[in-house]
């Protein structure tokens, strides 16, 4: 009797908690989804924070479908699958190379010679600045013709620095189209030169560039299925505009724009008044 | 025995009510983490936004004043009461005077400070390249007609030799550009000015004639074994990383050299001439990261 008088109570404790358990899972994954859709597109939007470090036409690289390449057209180790690691990146997945560069640190080269595969260069502060060579992960080199990377050793300190430098694949400057000669007009140092993909764990990574090693790869965001970009300069302004569709383990899926604030230019004022 | 079953009841109510509380206390709070991660997002968006659109117009009050230093980096902050952001945004400034261009010889070697040098609008001047016939060109100490190159002068890895027709308008390359052969610039329309412009020499080994206003503006070194030009004709030179060396003047144009690491011309009579490559006061470089 006194469980039939209850009933009505019961019922409705059963449908409160049921709908308290609904409203819990419900914001738990909101949340969950909320974080990693904004952490994922504010890990995007650096590489265009990024570009906007230099002015030269040295756009982030897109590569389409889990296949990571250098600027040459092989493909980086980290997309062997047969590497052993687990951090290969997932098919359905795209991946963007950035790069940060250091102009307020140029380097205007002094001297400049071959030998054998390496560049001896001396090469003075441009500016009135410090140099902290821990700092950098090798060396955009300008030249009249083109932008290309450089690795090697930095000696000595002070404004004036020696430098032993080789050519090397890249990961987002363009292949030199000529063997490596003098001279080379400017050393801009590279901050930092990295990878955003996913890897088929679905791990949203950083993998970081110099030259042609990977130097780091760091997992930054769990449930991310995949990555789709799009990028393209406007046709109306020397500036890219970069869209981003983010899809989570779940389903979800979210697009994001991005787009940086200083157009693009040569290079060529850059180097023509030293 | 009846008074257990009632404590145990009321355990498992009390159990219960507290997963409830905490339930509900864990969807409240999961409201309150959602909210403050979007508002944090858009304050750190907006902030980052803001700063970038303050440090880009701050700079037109401070380009109306005359720069006192070639490169400055001043930095701008924007805060929306949640987020902070602080940024510097890098620009190279022109420092030569303004009576610089009165002079008809500008040597860059001979200037109190290097930086004098005026800066000009290389990337507008370039913007309108043309190809031209190219072959692979090693730098080394000479042009392909045995002058010496000036040591840290721009070259390129190619060189245009051979203009496909013959030169009658502006001729602008990317590459080196050396001509042995007599170069005659007819004289088409009075009021335009001639350009004849390469990225790294420029290297006339034969005489060059010019009937109407000509600039050259050469990345590296600009030599010409014979110039010749009408009188009244203004005939500009520039070397942006390099000499400007002439061998032999004839006729009496108005002529002005700029070489950054000299100039060399035959004794002649200087007149005023007001015929110059488009400058550049100054350019943005990039945002950096506040010191």
């Amino acid at each position: 009797m006194a469980l039939l008088l209850l009933s009505p109570a019961l019922t409705a404790s059963v449908a409160m908690i049921h709908r308290i358990l609904q409203s819990y899972l419900t914001m738990r994954l909101l949340r969950t989804e909320t974080y990693a859709f904004l952490k994922s597109a504010k890990t995007i939007s650096s590489v265009m924070e990024d570009l906007d470090s230099h002015r030269f036409p040295v756009l982030p690289r897109i590569h389409k479908s889990g296949k990571i390449t250098f600027t040459d057209g092989t493909l980086n180790p980290v997309t062997d699958g047969n590497n052993g690691s687990s951090h290969t990146p997932a098919d359905a997945s795209d991946a963007i190379t950035g790069v940060k560069l250091d102009l307020s640190r140029t380097f205007t080269v002094q001297y400049c010679a071959v030998e054998d595969t390496f560049l001896l260069i001396k090469a003075c502060l441009r500016f009135p600045v410090e140099f902290q060579e821990e700092e950098t992960h090798g060396f955009a080199a300008l030249t009249v013709d083109q932008l290309f990377e450089l690795q090697g050793e930095t000696r000595g300190n002070g404004a004036c620095r020696d430098f032993v430098l080789q050519q090397t694949k890249s990961m987002i400057f363009p292949p030199l189209d000529e063997p490596l000669s003098c001279p080379i007009a400017e050393l801009v140092p590279i901050k930092r030169e990295y990878t955003l993909y996913v890897d088929y764990k679905g791990q949203l990574r950083y993998l970081g560039h110099a030259g042609d090693k990977n130097l780091e790869n760091q997992p930054i965001l769990r449930q991310v299925k995949s990555l789709a970009l799009e990028g393209a300069l406007s046709p109306h302004l020397p500036l890219m505009n970069l869209n981003a569709r983010i899809e989570l383990f779940g389903g979800r899926k979210k697009t994001f724009s991005f787009i940086h604030m200083l157009g693009r230019l040569e290079h060529l004022n850059f180097i023509l008044n030293p | 025995m009846k008074s257990r079953q009632a404590g145990t009841a009321l355990i498992v109510v009390l159990l219960l009510s507290a997963v409830l509380a905490m339930l509900t206390a864990e969807i409240f709070f999961s409201g309150q983490i959602l909210q403050s991660l979007q508002t944090n997002e858009i304050h750190s968006k907006e902030a980052g936004q803001a700063t970038k659109f303050e440090a880009l117009n701050s700079l037109k009050e401070n380009l109306s004043q005359p720069a006192n230093t070639r490169f400055d980096c001043p930095i701008t902050q924007h805060s929306t009461g949640k987020t902070t952001i602080r940024r510097s945004l890098c620009l190279t400034y022109n420092q030569a005077p303004e009576t610089l261009w009165h002079d008809t010889v500008i040597d860059g070697a001979s200037l109190p400070e290097a930086h004098q040098f005026p800066a000009f609008n290389y990337n507008q001047i370039f913007k309108n390249s043309r190809p031209c016939p190219k072959t692979a060109y090693h730098c080394g100490a000479f042009t392909p007609s045995g002058l010496p190159l000036s040591p840290l002068a721009a070259c390129s890895r190619f060189l245009c030799d051979k203009p496909g027709s013959p030169i009658s308008q502006d001729y602008i390359v990317r590459g080196n550009l050396s001509i042995a052969v007599p170069l005659h610039l007819p004289h088409s329309s009075p009021t335009k000015t001639i350009i004849l412009a390469a990225t790294g020499f420029i290297d006339f080994s034969a005489p060059a004639v010019f009937q109407q206003d000509t600039l050259l503006i050469a990345g590296g070194d600009l030599h010409i074994s014979a110039l010749q030009a009408p009188a009244g004709i203004n005939v500009t030179l520039l070397s942006a990383t390099g000499k400007v060396v002439v061998e032999k003047l004839q006729g009496q144009p108005l002529l002005k050299a700029i070489g950054r690491q000299g100039v060399q011309l035959p004794p002649y009579t200087s007149h005023p001439q007001k015929l110059i490559p488009p400058l550049r006061p100054f350019e943005i470089i990039g945002f950096a990261e506040a010191q």
